[in-house]
């Protein structure tokens, strides 16, 4: 006479037991959500490196690289003239040093 | 009894049947996390796969950016290296003029006190005495003399090495060599010679890129802003014109359409009305597509010229 409800009531138990693989979906889908929610922000903020890059008119506007580039071309040129000129200098400064003396020596001997 | 046992055969049925519908509905609800759990996995699958690449992409350029920023370094100690060699420059050539000066007056003074002097006996070059000599007048060719055998002018290449100290002649003049070092350095462009303008702006983060992007401006060039000004007085000038050329056109095609439609109601041809007015419209779309390019180009220029004024 109770073997009807007994088998309801099994079944009762069975069914509420298994109600609780859905939880354990839904937290595992909320944790893997939020570790989505961490690589999303990591990437907005490399894209707003980015960004910053591209609203900034580097070098009117050139490639990062090209005008990387063109500055060091650009440093090699001025340098090399600047080497250039410094030599001259230093040539200049030695012949004022024979100059000078010359000078004074030739001033002493003949005006003086 | 049988009363009884229907009832709760019934309540039985009753019991299966909810049993089952919300079996149905569970499966429904597990099926739906499970699908959500799945999508959500490969959502996270494909953005860990592309997180290292937007990094790796990030970190290159990183790279050059720090690059940037070494060589904007470069250039600003290059920049005062110039300045440094722009002042040893300018000493050098105005100690060259001041040598130059002092060496010529002194040599005049000395050249126009000679006239007079009594040498006694000279022995030239060429080995030739002459005896009693006396200066006569010092020139750069040459001293000419007053001696026992008449008046002469020896060229400088045979007087005397010391006359020649004394007046400074022949090519081992003092005169001469300052000359040519002077020239020498004079002909080197200098520091205002060399093209540092055409130096590229360099803007590059101040500190670390990640923090601070693209803030430091290094080098600003203060021809560009001239340039771009100039570049949108222009385009005004040409959108300005285009407008009223447009407007030109416009005004002959209503007057070719107003001629058409004249002839229209007077029965006479009106072809070559209505082609001119088309002709005329086609014109005056042409330059107003032309106006827009030239007005899209002068706002890039204003945004370059907004960049430009802040950077400075």
């Amino acid at each position: 006479m109770h073997r009807p409800l007994i088998l309801i009531g099994l079944a009762a138990i069975v069914f509420a037991s298994s109600c609780d693989k859905v939880g354990t979906l839904n937290s595992e889908r909320a944790k893997v959500e939020a570790e989505i929610q961490s690589i999303t922000q990591e990437m907005r903020a490399i894209d707003d490196k980015f960004e910053s890059l591209r609203t900034v008119p580097v070098a009117n506007g050139m490639p990062l690289e090209n005008h990387l580039e063109q500055a060091v071309k650009k440093n090699a040129e001025f340098e090399s003239m600047l080497a250039d000129l410094s030599k001259k200098c230093a040539e200049a400064e030695a012949a004022l040093s024979v100059i000078r003396p010359r000078l004074e020596s030739y001033k002493a001997k003949y005006l003086y | 009894m049988l009363e009884e046992k229907k009832a709760w055969a019934a309540l039985f049925l009753v019991g299966i049947i909810i049993a089952f519908s919300y079996y149905i509905n569970y499966e429904d609800k597990l099926s739906e996390a499970s699908s959500a759990l799945q999508e959500s996995k490969s959502q996270l699958k494909s953005m860990k796969e592309l997180l290292p690449q937007r990094k790796k992409a990030w970190s290159e350029k990183e790279r050059v950016v720090s690059k940037i920023k070494a060589e904007a370094d470069k250039n600003t100690a290059l920049l005062k290296a110039q300045e440094a060699l722009d002042q040893r420059y300018h000493k050098a050539d105005s100690d060259f003029k001041y040598a130059l000066q002092s060496m010529k007056e002194s040599v005049e003074r000395t050249r126009n006190n000679a006239p007079g002097t009594e040498l006694g006996e000279i022995k030239l070059a060429n080995g030739k005495t002459l005896l009693n000599v006396k200066i006569r007048k010092v020139e750069e060719s040459g001293i000419s003399f007053i001696h026992a055998d008449g008046v002469g002018t020896i060229p400088s290449d045979q007087v005397p090495e010391n006359l020649k100290e004394q007046y400074d002649l022949g090519p081992n003049a003092l005169v001469s060599l300052i000359e040519q070092a002077q020239t020498a350095l004079l002909q080197e462009p200098g520091t205002d010679g060399i093209d540092n303008s055409s130096i590229p702006p360099l803007e590059i983060p101040a500190s670390a890129p990640s923090v601070s992007p693209m803030a430091k401006t290094i080098t600003v060039d203060d021809s560009k802003i001239k340039s771009i000004k100039l570049r949108m007085a222009e385009l005004d000038s040409r959108i300005a014109n285009c407008a009223s050329l447009a407007a030109q056109y416009v005004s002959a095609a209503k007057s070719h359409q107003s001629l058409a439609q004249t002839a229209k109601y007077r029965g006479v041809p009106s072809t070559r009305h209505t082609e001119n007015a088309n002709k005329n419209l086609a014109q005056a779309a042409l330059l107003e597509n032309q106006k827009a390019s030239l007005i899209e180009e002068r706002g890039k220029l204003a945004v370059e010229l907004d960049y430009a004024i802040r950077g400075k």
